[in-house]
């Protein structure tokens, strides 16, 4: 036992040094680097953070150092109460519902735009919003596999017999889709009958996943014949795997938008680097590496002229803007009360 | 006096993520009671079917596992908890892979929850019917018993507080579990976990959500100081005997294992055509592989830390119950409260960060599903050696210890799983660790969730490859 014990001690205490020294954290005074929030698969090996990391650096002399945020909603708790303390000078990884429901607990940075943008008419909101800068954006949409054999072109096409048991969603109070989905049912019909088709939704879908990820997970199972996704999801298939047999659907309504965007909080310390990087990553060679790693549309069109983005279907698209939080809350109740009567 | 300060330190200890909570936010205490009894009754109707099951099923799977030995008995045990540090998404794909029509709803989330943890209660319940049990089966073999007069009047009243236990842990799992009810729930999904997580997430109302996490701790602390602790017995070898193997059990056993492992080899077979290897064996890899181990020695400092605690609590004083109160707090808020307190973006302060909220989020439960039993039957020895004034350290070292390590080394290689698979902790405290778990995670947060199961198997090859040498280590491996 005192050998084990003798083992654990001299192991731990080697670990220990030897992290010590090759400990590369920086102090948060430092004004030669720059402490970026973002979620796991923007800062992740696979994702466009570590290229885009290297390039900024190259660029500017300017040291990046992400941290993983869970949930953006934690991050703005913690810088809130921490104020000038506190630690992150960009956030990235924000959709328009992070924005509407807890942005406000901080006050952020305006932010001028240095790249013009050659967006579609339903996205010219982005253009006038000061605080945050979109840097990617995409069409939701359901996705399949060709041989699906239901002809589905509307809202209420999901309502079919055949579709029993095998669309994949998610659940609106844990996934941002799910919400954008949730909205997109109210925008499109009367309250009363989107209420409607919610209720008869809860019974037809195969089940509703806390993260767009395990909905997808169920897709690519082959436990769900369609999905609730992005427009843009087949080009991951058709560049990564060399599959070209999924497909987006086009729904008559019109597609929500998603959009991810990055701020700078008042509390930065390096404010000047933070505004540049969140800039820089609306520069055309940003924008294709976001494009490339997060199988999104870029902000800057041209950027995706002669990729495999380029055959993805221009659908139809409902206009881009904030909600309001007290609506989403409203909508979000409704979902609650109305999940609570079924199952 | 030193034992109640050590006692003093350590519920204080435990409490201080509530203080940090407390200091922050102040309470709110305008709760919708509608709504809680509602959460509650949805929860408690999936927990307390999926428990019954689990430990039915687990206490036949127990009695396999005790016809088997050596290398055979410890493989069971260790494979059968497998399924619990599995990311529930691969138990909810294996189940529905398993079924045609997967029933959603009640049912659903009651068959996954059971496919989770009958495994894990056949193992735990297999370690204390071979701790308690000691010669007795052999000796009711002798005087002629029947099978079913064993089980009735000899096993079952002996570990049936132990089989209680086990009840109730799982039952305190499946109703703070969260992603497995929001995913096959349907409309009864909702548990006090949703509930805290839609005051955070969706309302933000913090204090509502502290003040439902005091409330669930209560609610946990009621029902686990309703247990009782077991009676005291004298430590005994297991003797293998025909009343307590049960073929039957090990064929259930098998088949659960078997049916288990298939679905999720299936799954991950599924993967190796489009991945590369050696894309995912990046820098990002070996990051998050030596980041583990760094992790685990942290935690099994802390963990070690605590149980000498609890042991000298033991040796001095007899009621531990206040240790009951923490059997199962909100990781989310836990994690939270350890993520305000200290720095962001330091490496040492954050493993240590985690390695903190995992030991307030787990210590209990952990020590209590592998040592309380140990702990009661070491009790007589514990006098004996007090009477004859041995020190604490001295007992503890030269007597305890020794006695007691092949249950350490399951219980390290627990711990080991644990930390490595770990990543729900990682990301509630605002770590900026990389473990197995996390690197998991991230493929399951993408396209890529193929890649996961490709770093699952990796865990599971390393946990084997670590069980083996840390038993080579505590000499496990030699027949005593």
């Amino acid at each position: 036992m005192k050998h084990f014990l003798a083992f654990v001690a001299v192991i731990f205490s080697c670990l220990t040094v030897f992290y010590f020294y090759r400990d590369d954290a920086q102090t948060s005074a430092d004004y030669t680097s720059l402490k970026v929030y973002g979620s796991g698969s923007f800062i992740g090996s696979w994702g466009p953070g570590p290229k885009l990391k290297e390039i900024f650096e190259k660029q500017t002399g300017i040291k990046i150092t992400y941290l993983e945020m869970s949930d953006p909603a934690l991050v703005f708790q913690k810088i809130s109460f921490e104020g000038n303390q506190a630690v992150g000078d960009v956030i990235l990884s924000l959709d328009q519902y992070d924005i509407a429901r807890s942005a406000d607990k901080l006050t952020w940075k305006t932010i001028e735009s240095k790249t013009s943008f050659n967006l579609p008419e339903n996205l010219k909101e982005l253009e006038k919003m000061e605080q945050f800068k979109a840097y990617d954006w995409a069409p939701i949409a359901f996705v399949a596999r060709d041989d699906l054999k239901v002809t589905i072109e509307k809202l209420d096409d999901l309502l079919k017999p055949e579709l029993k048991g095998r669309i994949a969603l998610e659940d609106p109070r844990t996934s941002s889709p799910g919400l954008n989905f949730l909205a997109w049912i109210y925008k499109v019909k009367p309250e009363a009958e989107a209420d409607s088709f919610i209720k008869q939704l809860m019974a037809q879908a195969h089940s509703f996943s806390p993260s767009w990820s395990g909905a997808y997970g169920l897709f690519k199972n082959k436990q769900a014949d369609i999905v609730l996704s992005y427009a843009t999801s087949p080009v991951y298939h058709l560049v990564e795997e060399k599959d070209s047999h999924f497909t987006a659907i086009e729904f008559k309504e019109g597609h929500p938008i998603q959009v991810e965007f990055a701020g700078v909080p008042d509390s930065c310390i390096n404010c000047d680097a933070g505004v540049r990087f969140v800039q820089f990553l609306q520069t055309p060679e940003a924008q294709k590496i976001i494009m490339e790693k997060n199988y999104m549309f870029p902000m800057v069109k041209s950027v995706q002229e002669g990729t495999a983005f380029d055959g993805v279907k221009n659908f139809k698209l409902l206009p881009f803007k904030i909600d309001m939080k007290e609506q989403l809350q409203k909508w979000l109740g409704t979902w609650s009360e109305l999940r609570k009567n079924e199952g | 006096m030193k034992a109640k300060a050590v006692k003093l330190l350590l519920a204080l200890f435990f409490l201080f993520p509530l203080f940090v909570l407390l200091y922050f936010f102040k309470i709110d205490l305008n709760y919708n009671a509608q709504e809680i009894l509602w959460a509650l009754k949805n929860s408690f109707l999936q927990s307390f079917v999926t428990a019954c099951i689990a430990v039915l099923c687990g206490y036949f799977g127990a009695l396999g596992i005790a016809g088997t030995d050596g290398v055979w008995q410890r493989g069971l045990k260790l494979l059968a908890v497998i399924p619990v540090f599995l990311p529930s998404l691969f138990s909810v794909m294996i189940g529905m892979s398993l079924v045609s029509s997967f029933p959603l709803g009640t049912l659903g989330v009651i068959f996954i929850l059971s496919l989770i943890y009958i495994g894990f209660a056949a193992s735990i319940l297999s370690e204390e019917v071979m701790a308690q049990l000691g010669r007795l089966g052999f000796v009711a073999q002798v005087y002629g018993l029947s099978k079913f007069k064993f089980h009735t009047q000899v096993l079952i009243p002996i570990v049936g507080r132990s089989t209680v236990f086990i009840f109730a842990t799982i039952f305190v799992n499946a109703l703070t579990s969260f992603t497995i009810p929001l995913l096959v729930g349907g409309g009864k999904g909702t548990n006090f976990e949703v509930l805290i997580f839609e005051k955070i997430f969706i309302e933000q109302n913090w204090s509502l959500a502290v003040g439902l996490s005091v409330l669930q701790l209560s609610l946990v602390a009621i029902m686990a100081l309703c247990l009782r602790a077991r009676k005291d017995i004298v430590a005994a070898e297991f003797y293998q005997n025909r009343l307590v193997a049960s073929k039957f059990g090990l064929l259930g056993l098998g088949l659960y294992l078997g049916v288990y492992f298939w679905g999720y080899i299936k799954l991950a077979l599924n993967t190796t055509h489009i991945y590369y290897f050696g894309e995912i064996f990046n820098d990002g890899f070996y990051q998050a592989l030596w980041q583990s181990f760094v992790f685990f020695f942290c935690c099994l400092i802390l963990f070690f830390v605590l149980f000498c605690a609890v042991l000298y609590l033991r040796y001095h004083l007899k009621n531990l119950r206040f240790l009951n109160f923490f059997l199962n707090p909100s990781s989310v808020l836990v994690g939270f409260a350890f993520y305000l307190l200290l720095p962001a973006n330091h490496t040492v302060f954050d493993f240590w960060k985690v390695a903190l909220v995992f030991s307030v989020v787990g210590f209990v439960s952990f020590v209590k599903a592998n040592f309380e039993n140990q702990i009661q039957l070491f009790e007589q020895q514990i006098r004996v050696a007090r009477s004859f004034g041995l020190s604490f350290s001295k007992f503890l070292f030269t007597i305890y210890f020794p006695q007691i390590k092949k249950r350490l080394h399951f219980a390290v290689s627990l711990l080991f799983i644990f930390c490595i698979s770990e990543f729900g902790l990682v990301k509630a405290s605002g770590a900026e660790i990389k473990t197995l778990g996390t690197e998991m995670a991230t493929y399951l947060s993408s396209y890529r969730t193929e890649g996961a199961f490709v770093i699952s198997l990796v865990i599971l090859a390393v946990w084997i490859v670590a069980t083996f040498i840390s038993g080579a280590l505590l000499g496990v491996h030699k027949k005593s």
